[in-house]
């Protein structure tokens, strides 16, 4: 039993009576099937009331059912009812949220705790780009309002949920056209490169680095010679950046080792002078 | 100390008034031509918590004692409706 006094959140309560409606229901139709009745019974709706306190902690709702000699508790009536499957995929909260494209707000990792993650579920923010259309549309005071979370730290898990990621730095094997053909590029690739359609702020080494092209996943990079390795640091917002350290210095040619007397294998047939052509090649004569 | 009969939880409760309205729905009574379509009931009951959480159980059972004392809980009310399906019919 619950200790003596102890209050639960109604959210636990329905989803605890859901259970147990769904327990009920596989028990009728079990022993349906056992005593091979042709008829079963099916739930189609129950009520309940319940004597019970109500509580507020932390923005939740709580029950504390009443106990014995308790006649101030509130009545709940609660009426749960039986619904088909395309009610169920019209009013259910999509769940299935989790792409690349659309994150959900557990992807903002600790930039906002258990907690803060619920009270934003609670409003019917669930993913990144439902809190950064809500932030677009001017509404981070009442989020934060409503939720009792300040605007820096939405503005600090946004900025954390829209910094960039880098998978790979490599030289782009195309390079440029014309003049810029001269310079390398450099490839970048990752995500959330673009921020409402600006590329990330790029720096190599401390210097600024221009972007030639740009998309959420891919930026090509014009360095300078001096800025083909080391760290790189892409930011949107200078709250949240991210770096990287690469080396994209071209690999030397390997240069064939130099010849001397010494140097040369046995096996190798030496260089045969003009004079010794005509041997070398009985039917060529020799020059005059 | 007196040991009462623990309280059931809703669900089993449930299946226990159902299992009566089988009883009256079973093949006795439909060898003569007659089933229960439908059942409404209503009762009281007490309900108590039991665990939290995701293991919290909603304990619902009718009231242990006919004459109510301050030493009881408070008592609600539970309506059920269930209504007759053909076994082996999908359920909703």
């Amino acid at each position: 039993m619950s200790p003596a006094g102890s209050s639960v959140p109604l959210e636990d309560f329905i989803q605890a009576v859901q259970s147990q409606l769904d327990n009920a229901q596989a028990r009728m139709t079990l022993k349906a099937q056992n005593d091979r009745l042709a008829l079963t019974f099916a739930i189609k709706d129950i009520s309940l009331d319940l004597r019970a306190h109500v509580e507020m902690q932390q923005g939740d709702i709580r029950i504390r059912p009443a106990g014995a000699n308790d006649g101030d508790a509130s009545v709940f009536h609660l009426v749960f009812t039986a619904i088909t499957r395309p009610m169920i995929d019209e009013n259910a909260v999509q769940l299935s949220v989790e792409d690349d494209e659309d994150p959900s707000i557990d992807s903002l990792g600790d930039a906002l705790d258990d907690d803060e993650k619920q009270r934003l579920e609670r409003i019917g923010v669930r993913t990144v780009s439902k809190l950064r259309d809500m932030q677009r549309q001017g509404l981070e005071r009442s989020v934060g309002r409503i939720t009792s979370l300040s605007p820096d730290k939405l503005r600090g898990a946004l900025a954390r949920a829209s910094r960039p990621m880098v998978d790979d730095v490599s030289q782009d094997p195309e390079g440029g056209d014309g003049a810029g053909a001269l310079r390398s590029r450099l490839r970048v690739r990752g995500r959330n490169l673009l921020k409402d359609g600006i590329p990330a702020r790029v720096m190599i080494a401390g210097e600024a680095v221009s972007v030639v092209h740009a998309t959420d996943s891919e930026l090509v990079l014009a360095p300078a010679p001096h800025q083909l390795a080391g760290q790189m640091s892409l930011e949107h917002d200078p709250r949240e950046t991210a770096q990287v350290y690469f080396d994209a210095v071209p690999a030397a040619r390997p240069q064939p080792p130099a010849l001397t007397a010494d140097a040369v294998p046995a096996e190798w047939t030496p260089a045969v002078a003009p004079a010794d052509w005509a041997s070398a090649d009985p039917g060529r004569e020799p020059l005059q | 100390m007196t040991d009462y009969a623990p309280r059931r939880p809703l669900g089993e409760t449930i299946a226990e008034l159902s299992a009566g309205a089988h009883g009256a729905s079973g093949d006795r009574l439909r060898s003569i031509g007659i089933f229960a379509t439908a059942i409404e009931l209503s009762l009281p009951v007490e309900t108590a918590f039991e665990g939290s959480g995701a293991g919290l159980v909603v304990l619902t059972d009718v009231p242990r004692f006919r004459r109510r004392t301050d030493f009881d809980l408070p008592a609600g009310r539970l309506e059920v409706r269930l209504v007759a399906q053909m076994t082996g019919e999908a359920l909703p």
